[in-house]
């Protein structure tokens, strides 16, 4: 193998530090899952598998309700897909800023790919040096111990956020991703991609309802920043 | 109360997890096959962030009222002056504020 440009035991050790701001928000919401998924039929492995497969808490919180209510089984995997569709975009915008990798860190990197993952790497991505393995490996094994630490504990002290609204819970992920949005506000075209995304999901989301704002925002976003591009900026 | 290991739910769960596992890796492979990334394509990519994550916070501004806007319009302001966290840790201590006197 082809030796990193990065010393990446340096990077590993700075992605870990970085990670602290954004386990207040992955904790929370990792007792929550726990809590919904024994709450709605599911025992402790069970619960403890979906989050150490999915790691992806609204798709995990959208199979636990579905299959409380009785939803037929053969659907919720189709939802599941709806509610991770945006981590195909995810993986398309990381995916190159992370080569070269070899195929098993790729594989690893894109399992651990969240919204953070993807939003503080596209961010590192913009250093002249680029985006480590090393870095991202930091922050997502971090939040991913963490997510599996915080199921546990949902799952052992259920109810152990009894009014998720009380505690703010419910503002906690729109506050977090408002700001890394904001953190982008250098990019070309901010915003008009902003108005655009915000503008096609407000109308999606009250006409369709939700997961189909998020392809339909993120999308359209996409397909304005590609419109509005001019040429010379790619020469990088 | 619940059965320890239940059948369905265990495949439910790893297909699930197969389906999250392709959503991961779709995007990727498929922009891999298209190298070199017409400059129109790159610029949909680098919108990424701004594009999809706006959406996320889309249903919070729809279904929420002043308190939930005025909380979103103050970590924003906060985020020109404050470090990330604590502009995060001080917007969600507002809103709490808020909510704890009956808003």
């Amino acid at each position: 193998m082809s030796g990193s440009k990065f010393d990446e035991l340096a990077e590993f050790r700075e992605g870990l530090r970085h990670s602290i701001p954004f386990i207040l928000s992955v904790f929370p919401y990792g007792i929550v899952v726990g809590t919904l998924g024994v709450n709605n039929g599911g025992s402790p492995f069970e619960v403890m598998l979906q989050s150490a497969l999915f790691f992806a808490g609204a798709s995990q919180t959208v199979m636990w309700e579905l299959f409380g209510a009785g939803t037929p089984v053969w659907v919720i995997p189709l939802a599941i897909f709806a509610v991770n569709f945006r981590l195909v975009l995810y993986s398309a915008a990381i995916g190159r800023k992370l080569e070269p990798l070899s195929k098993p860190k790729m594989a690893s990197a894109l399992f651990l790919l969240q919204d953070i993952a993807m939003a503080v790497g596209m961010k590192r991505s913009e250093r002249s040096d680029g985006l480590s393995f090393g870095h991202y490996m930091g922050i997502n094994f971090v939040l991913y111990i963490v997510w599996l630490v915080a199921s546990a504990i949902g799952i052992v002290f259920g109810q152990l956020i009894e009014d998720p609204k009380a505690v703010g819970m419910d503002m906690l992920v729109p506050v977090y991703f408002l700001l890394l949005v904001m953190g982008f506000s250098n990019k070309p075209n901010m915003a008009l991609i902003f108005v655009v995304s915000a503008g096609v999901a407000t109308f999606v989301y009250a006409l369709v309802g939700s997961p189909y704002h998020i392809a339909a925002g993120g999308l359209s976003g996409m397909l304005v920043a590609a419109l509005a591009a001019k040429a010379e900026r790619t020469h990088v | 109360m619940f059965s320890l290991l239940d059948t369905t739910l265990v495949l439910l769960i790893v297909v699930g997890g197969v389906v999250t596992l392709a959503n991961r890796l779709a995007g990727h492979y498929i922009m891999a096959r298209f190298e070199p990334i017409p400059f129109r394509v790159e610029a949909a990519l680098e919108a990424v962030p701004v594009a999809v994550m706006i959406t996320l916070v889309v249903p919070t501004i729809v279904d929420g009222g002043w308190v939930e806007w005025l909380t979103l319009f103050v970590a924003l302001l906060l985020s020109f002056r404050l470090p990330f966290i604590a502009a995060v840790f001080v917007a969600l201590l507002f809103l709490l504020g808020l909510r704890y006197l009956g808003y």
